[in-house]
C-alpha cells in the first residue's frame, strides 16, 4: 500500500482511539535551550498590521504591547518588542549558542516577516525598529532552510509529529489540532475539535472583540476631551491584551504539548550539523543582511543549500527515526539485505564488492545509487541489480567504506539506506567564484560573444568526420 | 485507422541537413552557442559524436563532452570507439567509479583519469565526463579551456550545473529533448520560479528565456516512432518543434503468428498489428482502489503483455520478438513492482521484459511497451501527476506499437480538473496548466480517432 493509503488509515485509526497518533519516534528539532523565546501577534484582519504583541521568554509573564492604531505611519509602540527581541537574540550571539525562537502557527511567521521587510530599511525608523525588522527578516529567511533549528512553529511542528482523526486542512487550525493531542475526558476530540475551530487562531481577534476594537477606534477618532479618550484607549488596550493573552497561551499549550509527546531527541552526531548551519547563516543574515539573492552564482549556492539541506535532514530521519525509515522502506529507499557473499582479494583492501540479497518487493534503486547502512559503518554503491531465485533481487555492491573493519560478514543482515550526503558546497563556492569573477556574458549579462569563424577549415567537416568512421 | 507513414517520408525535411548544417555553424561559423532541441530518437547521440568527431579528428580543437549521468558517457563513449577511428579521447572520473566490464576490456578505452593534471596539455582532445564531475573539476587550473562544449541531454541538465561551464569554453552546444522530464531538484522550488535567473530550470529552457534569440536548430524526424505515434504526441508534447517519423510504415509491421482469441485485449494488439501504434485499454472507473497500487490495472498489464508474447510476434522483416523486447512503464515504483509480480506469476521473466519507472526508460525503447497512464485512479490531479515529460517519455519509448491502460474517469477528471492558478508564485511559469493541456488534448485525441477501448471487470 501507498503512503497515502498509511495515512488514510492513521486518521482513521486515530479517529476510533479518539487522540492522536504519533508518525515519527524522534523528534525533528532538538531540545529547547533553557531560554525560549516566544512572540504571539494581534494583526489587523485583512491588513496585515500588528496590532498587539506578547513576547518574552516561555514559562514567565510576556511583555505586552498594544497599539491604538496600527493603521498609522508611526511605529514607536514596537520599541519595547524591538528591545526584548534584541536582548535576547545578542545574548545568545555572544554566548555563540543558538536562540530558539517559538511561534504559534504560519500566520505568526507572515506577521513576523511583513515587519522585517517593513521595518529592517525604514528611514523613517528608529535604529532600534530597523535592527527588529533585520532580525526578524533574518529569522523568517532561516525559517526557509530545510532542517533549521532557531523558529519553531507549533502547528507544523506538530503536523510534522503526529497524526489526527480529522483532515490535514482541520488541522491547519491550531487549537483544532490540540483538541486531539490533549482531548478532554469524555469529550468527543472531534466535537471539541469543531469547537475549538471557530474560535480564531491565526494572530487575529475573535470576532466579539474584533467589533469592540473596531468601534472603540471609531470612537476614540470623535472623543474631544483627552480623560475620554484614555477612556477609550485603556478599553482597547484591555480587548487587545485578552486578545494577545489567547494567542500566548495558545503558543504555551502547544508547546507543552509538543514536548509532551514524549518522543526521543535524534542522536546529537544527527543534528550538531544542522545546528551549526542554522548558527552561522543566522550570525550571517542579521550582520550582513537578507537580500534575496539574485545572481547567478548566489542562486545556485542558494540551491545547493536548500538541497543539502533538505539531504542532512532525510539522512537524520532515516538513521534515527523508526517510523520515518519504516515509510521509507515502503516507497524503497530503505533496503533490507543479507550479505551473500563478500569478493574481497586482498583482505582489507580495495577493491571490495559485496553480494547482496533482498526480497523486499519496492526498491527505488539502480546502478549508481549511493547507500549506506543506518549506523553509517559501510557506504557504497550499486554496481548492477539482478533478479535471483525466488523473487529475491540480487545486488552488486562496490563497498567504498568499512573496507576494513566494517566489512559486514556473510549471512549479516542489516537495513541499507540511499540518503548518503556529501557536502561539497566547498568545490562549489570556489567554482561560483571563478564565474563571478570571468563573468560570461551568456550567464551575467544575457548576451552572445562574438562567433569566430574559421574559415580555414576544408569543406564538408561532416563528410570527413564521416571518413573516419568504421561504417 | 493508421496514416501512412510512406507519404509523410518521402516529404521529410532531410535530417542530415540539418546535421551537416549544425556542423557547419558551430565549426566554420564559430557561432558561440546553439541549441539542438530534437524529438525522441532523433539522433541526438549520432550528431553529438558527429559533431565531436569532425571538432577533434578535422578541425583539430579540443572539446569536451558532458552528459548528466555515467552512463550516458559511457554510451558515448562505446558509440564514438565503435563507429569511428582513434581519436585523442579521456575519460574524467571520480577514483571511486568503475567503468563497467565491456568498457574495462575493450583496449579502445582510455583509461579514466580522475584529476585535470593527468590530461593531456596542448593538441586536439575528446574529453568525456558527467557535468558533476567537469563543474568540480572547474576550478582547477590544470583543466585549461576549450574550444568546444557539447552537452548531450541538456534538458537534463539544471542552468546552475551549466552557467559555470561556460567560462570555460568557447563555444556550447546543447543536445536535448526539449518533451522529456524536467530536471531533478530535491526541494520545493516556488522561491527560484520568480528569481531573474531561474537556476533550477533545465540549461537550454533557461537560455532561452533570457535570450529570446538563441540560435536553434531542430532535428525534424524521429527514426523511433511510427508516424501513428507522432500524430498523436507532438501536438500535446512538442508544441514548438514539428517532426515527422522518418521510420516506413512497412518497417514497422507487427505480426503474430498465433492468431487472437477475440478478447479485448487481443483485439487491442491487433489493432497494433494493424498500425495503430498507441491504444488504451480501460477499466470502469467506478470503485476503483484509492491510491496508486490498483491491482486490476496490474492485472491488465500483465496480461497484455503475457498476451503479446504468447500470440508470438515478429516484427516483419526484422525478427521475432521476445520478452527482452517488451517494457512496462509506471509512474511510481510501488505500483510498477506489482505489475512486476503478475507479470512474473503469468511466467514472463522480468529481468526482461523490464519494468521501470520513466525516469529510468529515458534513453531507452523496446519495440513493444505498455504503460500505465499516470492519471490512473486519482481523484484529484497534483502538478506531479500532470507533469507532462513523465507521459511522454511512457509515450515515446515503442518503435511497434504501446498498449495504456488506465481508467475511464481519467477523461472525466481531466474535464473536472480545477486548475488553482493562485498557487504557484506571481510571475512564475504555470506547468500545472501546460500539463492539464497537454493530458486533455492528448485523451481527446485518442478519443477521436477511437483508440479508447473499455474493458468490462471482467474482460478475460
Amino acid at each position: 500500500m501507498g503512503a497515502d493509503f498509511d495515512l488514510l488509515s492513521g486518521r482513521l485509526w486515530s479517529r476510533r482511539l479518539g487522540r492522536a497518533l504519533p508518525i515519527r519516534s524522534t523528534y525533528s528539532v532538538t531540545p529547547d535551550p533553557p531560554e525560549t523565546f516566544g512572540i504571539a501577534f494581534i494583526r489587523v484582519a485583512g491588513e496585515e498590521r500588528v496590532q498587539a504583541v506578547a513576547c518574552g521568554l516561555i514559562g514567565t509573564r510576556p511583555s505586552v504591547i498594544t497599539i491604538y492604531n496600527p493603521l498609522a505611519r508611526g511605529a514607536h509602540e514596537l520599541a519595547p518588542f524591538a528591545r526584548t527581541l534584541d536582548e535576547y537574540l545578542t545574548g545568545y550571539y555572544s554566548r555563540e549558542q543558538l536562540p530558539r525562537i517559538w511561534l504559534a502557527h504560519p500566520a505568526a511567521v507572515t506577521v513576523l516577516d511583513l515587519l522585517g521587510y517593513r521595518y529592517q530599511s525604514n528611514r523613517h525608523a528608529s535604529d532600534e525598529l530597523r535592527m527588529m525588522g533585520q532580525q526578524c527578516r533574518a529569522l523568517c529567511e532561516e525559517a526557509t532552510f530545510p532542517g533549521q533549528q532557531v523558529l519553531a512553529v507549533a502547528s507544523t511542528l506538530l503536523m510534522e509529529h503526529i497524526i489526527t482523526g480529522q483532515s490535514a486542512v482541520e488541522d491547519q487550525h491550531l487549537g483544532a489540532l490540540l483538541a486531539w493531542i490533549n482531548p478532554l475526558k469524555g469529550c468527543d476530540p472531534a466535537i471539541e475539535s469543531q469547537r475549538r475551530s471557530l474560535i480564531p487562531a491565526a494572530a487575529l481577534l475573535d470576532q466579539a472583540r474584533d467589533k469592540q476594537v473596531e468601534r472603540l477606534r471609531r470612537l476614540a477618532r470623535k472623543c474631544t476631551s483627552s480623560s475620554e479618550l484614555e477612556s477609550t484607549n485603556s478599553q482597547i488596550r484591555a480587548l487587545l491584551e485578552e486578545g494577545v493573552a489567547q494567542e500566548w497561551s495558545l503558543l504555551e499549550e502547544a508547546r507543552a504539548a509538543f514536548w509532551q509527546l514524549g518522543l526521543a531527541p535524534a542522536p546529537l552526531r544527527y543534528t550538531s550539523r544542522l545546528m551549526e548551519e542554522s548558527r552561522e547563516r543566522l550570525r550571517y543574515f542579521v550582520s550582513v543582511g537578507t537580500k534575496p539573492p539574485s545572481r547567478p552564482h548566489s542562486l545556485a549556492l542558494r540551491l545547493d543549500t536548500y538541497e543539502y539541506m533538505a539531504a542532512l535532514v532525510e539522512e537524520r530521519d532515516a538513521c534515527c527515526d523508526a517510523l520515518v525509515r519504516e515509510r521509507m522502506r515502503k516507497a524503497g529507499r530503505v533496503i533490507a539485505v543479507r550479505v551473500e557473499s563478500v569478493e574481497q582479494p586482498t583482505p582489507g583492501r580495495n577493491p571490495c564488492r559485496l553480494i547482496l540479497t533482498t526480497d523486499q518487493a519496492v526498491l527505488r534503486v539502480r546502478p549508481g545509487t549511493w547507500l549506506k547502512s543506518v549506523d553509517g559503518r559501510i557506504q557504497g554503491w550499486i554496481v548492477a541489480l539482478a533478479e535471483g531465485a525466488g523473487g529475491k533481487r540480487r545486488i552488486v555492491f562496490r563497498l567504498l567504506k568499512g573496507v576494513r573493519k566494517g566489512r559486514p560478514r556473510v549471512g549479516q543482515q542489516f537495513d541499507m539506506i540511499d540518503t548518503v550526503t556529501f557536502d561539497l558546497r566547498w568545490r562549489k563556492r570556489a567554482v561560483y567564484k571563478l564565474m563571478r569573477q570571468d563573468e560570461p556574458s551568456v550567464v551575467y549579462h544575457n548576451r552572445l560573444p562574438q562567433s569566430l569563424p574559421r574559415h580555414e577549415l576544408p569543406n564538408g567537416l561532416l563528410d570527413l568526420a564521416e571518413g573516419k568512421s568504421w561504417r | 485507422m493508421a496514416m501512412s507513414s510512406s507519404t509523410i517520408v518521402s516529404t521529410l525535411p532531410d535530417a542530415g541537413a540539418v546535421s551537416v548544417r549544425t556542423v557547419e555553424r558551430v565549426l566554420r561559423e564559430g557561432c558561440p552557442l546553439l541549441n539542438v532541441e530534437s524529438p525522441p530518437g532523433a539522433g541526438k547521440t549520432a550528431l553529438v559524436e558527429a559533431l565531436l568527431v569532425s571538432a577533434v579528428g578535422v578541425a583539430g580543437l579540443r572539446a569536451a563532452v558532458i552528459a548528466p549521468h555515467a552512463e550516458q558517457t559511457y554510451g558515448l563513449l562505446r558509440r564514438v570507439v565503435s563507429h569511428y577511428g582513434p581519436l585523442p579521447l579521456a575519460l574524467l572520473q571520480s577514483a571511486q567509479r568503475e567503468l563497467p566490464p565491456d568498457l574495462l576490456d575493450d583496449q579502445r578505452i582510455p583509461r579514466p583519469v580522475s584529476e585535470p593534471r593527468r590530461l593531456p596539455g596542448v593538441g586536439p582532445l575528446a574529453l568525456v565526463a558527467t557535468a558533476d564531475k567537469l563543474l568540480f573539476e572547474s576550478a582547477v587550473p590544470e583543466l585549461g579551456k576549450f574550444d568546444l562544449l557539447i552537452c548531450d541531454e541538456a534538458y537534463q541538465l539544471t542552468y546552475s550545473k551549466l552557467a559555470p561551464l561556460l567560462r570555460l569554453t568557447k563555444q556550447t552546444v546543447l543536445v536535448g529533448d526539449p518533451g522529456q522530464l524536467p530536471t531533478l531538484v530535491t526541494i520545493p522550488v516556488h522561491r527560484f520560479e520568480t528569481a531573474p535567473h531561474r537556476v533550477h530550470w533545465a540549461a537550454p529552457r533557461e537560455l532561452k528565456r533570457c535570450l529570446p534569440d538563441l540560435p536553434t536548430e531542430r532535428l525534424p524526424v524521429t527514426r523511433r516512432l511510427p508516424q501513428d505515434t507522432v500524430a498523436f504526441i507532438q501536438q500535446p508534447f512538442y508544441p514548438n518543434l514539428p517532426f515527422s517519423s522518418a521510420v516506413y510504415g512497412e518497417d514497422c509491421r507487427l505480426q503474430f503468428a498465433v492468431r487472437g482469441n477475440n478478447s479485448v485485449i487481443d483485439r487491442a494488439l491487433d489493432l497494433i498489428a494493424a498500425g495503430c501504434s498507441i491504444v488504451c485499454l480501460l477499466l470502469p472507473g467506478e470503485n476503483a482502489p484509492a491510491g496508486i497500487v490498483d491491482y486490476e490495472l496490474s492485472e491488465v498489464a500483465a496480461e497484455v503483455i503475457a498476451r503479446f508474447l504468447a500470440r508470438q510476434p515478429i516484427w516483419q522483416g526484422r525478427m521475432p520478438l521476445d520478452a527482452n523486447h517488451v517494457g512496462y512503464a509506471d509512474a511510481h515504483v510501488a505500483s510498477g513492482e506489482q505489475t512486476a509480480q503478475m507479470l512474473r506469476s503469468r511466467g514472463v521473466p522480468t529481468d526482461k521484459t523490464q519494468v521501470l519507472t520513466p525516469e529510468i526508460w529515458q534513453g531507452l525503447e523496446r519495440p513493444f511497451m505498455a504503460v500505465k497512464h499516470p492519471l490512473s485512479g486519482l481523484n484529484r490531479l497534483s502538478t506531479f501527476d500532470l507533469e507532462p515529460g513523465r507521459f511522454c517519455v511512457m509515450l515515446t519509448r515503442h518503435q511497434l506499437g504501446c498498449v495504456i491502460v488506465g481508467r475511464e474517469s481519467i477523461g472525466e477528471r481531466l474535464a473536472q480538473h480545477q486548475h488553482t492558478c493562485g498557487e504557484r508564485p506571481f510571475g512564475a511559469e504555470n506547468s500545472e496548466w501546460a500539463g492539464w493541456q497537454a493530458h486533455y488534448v492528448l485523451w481527446e485525441r485518442l478519443r477521436e480517432e477511437a483508440r479508447l477501448i473499455k474493458l468490462s471487470n471482467t474482460y478475460y
